[in-house]
């Protein structure tokens, strides 16, 4: 009995040494949360003032040029019409957050909420509600960025995001719009991967449809910008349906998958030429590694006759690009073992 | 107007134009391709390379006043790409599929000419793309190139993983503490990597070689493949340093970065030497500052009121020929941007604007022509 009393006695104490171990190593709130807390929790949001006129050029100039009147006068005018969105919201609080700590290190979160009360007295509470968020997401970014670096994709994803709806709730949906946008993009290039060779139009049209979908009336944009990247991606997607088609059916599935991207007539003259000469140097890249097998595996290996020959051999078919194959190879490095990706390389 | 006042207004501008203070960065007159460093374009460490956690690439322009998801520094008409190649791989291997895909994106825009950023082995990358487009195109492709934090003359801790120096168990697993689980995914070869990056030529009895020696002897600074050559370094003390990288730094090795030599007279994987001083901001936890000016040396002008702005170090001279700088050149702390290596792209935890930082590299592009 007495031996257990002990063990219990031992278990407690130790449980109880382990919770104030816990309360006192626990990570403390640096003065800026402490800033941010204490004025929430006050509830004051500085007085409504009459703002100068805005500044003429202000979009020439960087925001903290102007005075903290000005500021949030411009504020209005940039960000005014935009206010409920909460991707607006963060983009202000974002651009208020670089400089205000570098201006004002030791009473920035004061500043920031001068601000926003000048600029947005109704909603001025949210908002460094939301300005309290982001900097404690920060602090989480920084305080697992290692953790994270060694996560899978899927694993990494559910953390963050659940970091985002503590924090956010429903508008990190509206926060992180883009980056939903890509990972539905990557999603649906990632399953036209793991598809099926076959129906090379369905899943052209299926990508499409995905760009249109996810961006709307933002797509033009989007394709303006980034239509190489996302006609590249679609082509790395659906290497299992070009490797089995022959070269004239190829060539004219590539062309057609660009012209659906919305390259024009210049541009798909321009690729056809060049996948032309690409076809041309992998059939030469084929016969240079054909000899230079043929010649590094023979009895006694390469003579300096051979190597003579095979530099020959690279001027003819390589031309300017001689010199560099040659110190690829120096460095262990063979082009003709490369994966070739159709449409990329 | 009367003359006084026009020649004001005239001195007002050129002011302006000379110290580069002015709205954001202008449109540069060849696209910008951005050239990620080690670790997959979209996943360094979780974070996306040259972006921010919203999902915004730093060459994102605005075109309306209130859109969010871009670079509100940069031009609203500005073109640039996102270049990705393999994550873990040699600079040949990196340097021939960057040209591939900087030629895949001329060919769809009708682009005569790139300018080209690249970041830590971006910027190695970079020399090899701009001389195989030079021979592919039979004439310069490239106009500026810019590296930042690249390790020109070798890295040291390249050496310290290949060795298996302590706390090393394999290349991969110190590689992915590093940079990242892409390490994983198919086509990377971590052992290429780290030997690209060591100085000399790693193995004598493998029957290749690699290093950074031999590679700036084939690709080394030169007008015919890029008309504007420079690079931006950066170092910081250990206390500021990303957490995975100060474990590297003080948990496993010490770079000691501005001792001056030829070729890695002490060798340990770079080129030049310490000065028996650790922790005295000679390296930005990768890479010591001896290893990174390639042309000349650029310095950032961080500006709270006004738009970053880059002008060139005139002091320290051109580095002309990458394995030859002078003394000068491999030790000299001015001008080096105190960031760590990884606090220059997009992962935390830092303070570094980085889309006012890559504007501020466009802006310079420009007045350098490109």
């Amino acid at each position: 009995m007495f031996q257990n009393k002990k063990i219990l006695y031992t278990v407690l104490t130790s449980l109880i040494l382990l919770f104030i171990g816990i309360l006192i190593l626990r990570p403390g709130k640096d003065k800026n949360q402490k800033d941010f807390e204490k004025i929430l929790n006050e509830g004051k949001v500085a007085e409504s003032i009459e703002l100068p006129n805005l500044p003429e050029d202000y979009a020439d100039h960087k925001l903290m040029e102007y005075s903290i009147e000005e500021i949030a006068r411009i504020l209005q005018e940039k960000y005014g019409k935009n206010i409920d969105n909460p991707a607006a919201q963060i983009a202000m609080i974002e651009e208020l957050m670089k400089d205000l700590p570098k201006l004002y290190p030791n009473d920035w979160v004061k500043v920031l909420n001068q601000i926003l009360g000048y600029a947005f007295p109704d909603k001025a509470l949210e908002l460094l509600r939301m300005a309290e968020n982001l900097y404690n997401y920060n602090r989480f970014r920084e305080s697992n960025m290692s953790k994270v670096g060694l996560m899978s994709d899927d694993a990494r994803r559910a953390m963050m995001w659940k970091e985002r709806y503590r924090l956010f709730g429903e508008k990190a949906d509206q926060i992180w719009a883009m980056e939903k946008k890509m990972t539905v993009i990557g999603d649906t290039l990632k399953r036209i991967k793991e598809s099926p060779a076959g129906n090379l139009d369905a899943k052209l049209s299926n990508y499409a449809q995905t760009l249109k979908e996810q961006f709307g009336k933002e797509y033009p944009r989007l394709m303006e910008n980034k239509r190489q990247q996302l006609t590249e991606g679609f082509m790395v997607s659906v290497q299992k349906d070009l490797k089995v088609m022959s070269y004239g059916e190829r060539k004219s599935a590539l062309r057609e998958i660009r012209q659906t991207m919305g390259m024009d007539q210049a541009a798909l003259n321009r690729w056809d030429a060049l996948e032309e000469e690409r076809e041309k140097n992998w059939q030469n890249q084929q016969k240079y590694a054909e000899k230079r097998s043929q010649l590094s595996t023979k009895k006694g290996g390469m003579t300096a006759e051979d190597e003579k020959q095979l530099d020959t051999m690279r001027k003819q078919l390589f031309g300017e690009e001689a010199d560099i194959i040659k110190n690829e190879e120096a460095s262990g490095y063979y082009r003709a073992s490369d994966e070739r990706t159709y449409g990329v390389n | 107007m009367n003359s006084k006042k026009k020649n004001l207004v005239c001195l007002l501008a050129l002011l302006l134009f000379t110290t580069g203070v002015h709205a954001g960065a202008r449109k540069t007159v060849y696209p910008v391709v951005f050239a990620h460093g080690l670790s997959g374009f979209d996943n360094l460490l979780g974070y996306y390379y040259f972006g921010n956690d919203y999902g915004t690439f730093v060459g994102d322009p605005c075109d309306e006043f209130l859109e969010t998801a871009c670079n509100g520094s940069i031009s609203s008409s500005q073109k640039a790409l996102a270049a990705s190649v393999a994550p873990f791989q040699s600079s040949e291997v990196r340097g021939t599929q960057l040209a591939d895909r900087i030629q895949n994106y001329m060919t769809s825009t009708g682009a005569t000419k790139v300018n080209i950023i690249g970041h830590s082995q971006g910027g190695i990358d970079a020399r090899k793309a701009a001389a195989v487009l030079r021979a592919r195109y039979g004439r310069q492709v490239v106009h500026a190139l810019i590296s930042v934090s690249s390790p020109h003359r070798g890295s040291p801790t390249a050496k310290y993983i290949l060795d298996l120096g302590p706390g090393v168990t394999s290349v991969i697993d110190a590689l992915a503490k590093l940079f990242g689980n892409t390490i994983y995914g198919s086509g990377n070869d971590g052992v290429a990597a780290a030997k690209q990056l060591v100085y000399n030529d790693y193995s004598s009895t493998d029957g290749i070689t690699t290093g950074m020696k031999a590679f700036n002897t084939n690709y080394n600074v030169n007008t015919s493949n890029a008309a504007y050559w420079g690079s931006i370094i950066t170092a910081q003390d250990s206390i500021n340093t990303n957490p995975a990288l100060y474990l590297l730094k003080e948990g496993f090795y010490n770079i000691d970065g501005d001792g001056y030599c030829l070729d890695d007279c002490d060798n340990d994987g770079a080129a030049g030497k310490g000065d028996g001083t650790r922790g005295n901001n000679d390296d930005d936890g990768l890479v010591g500052i001896n290893s990174q000016q390639m042309g000349d040396r650029l310095q950032y002008n961080e500006c709270a009121l006004c738009f970053d702005w880059i002008t060139v170090n005139t002091s320290l001279g051109y580095v002309s020929n990458l394995n030859a700088p002078t003394s000068a050149q491999m030790t000299s702390k001015s001008s080096v941007v105190s960031q760590d290596h990884l606090d220059v792209v997009g992962v935390p935890p830092d303070t570094f604007d980085e889309e006012e930082f890559y504007a501020s590299i466009l802006d310079f592009i420009v007045s350098k022509g490109g």
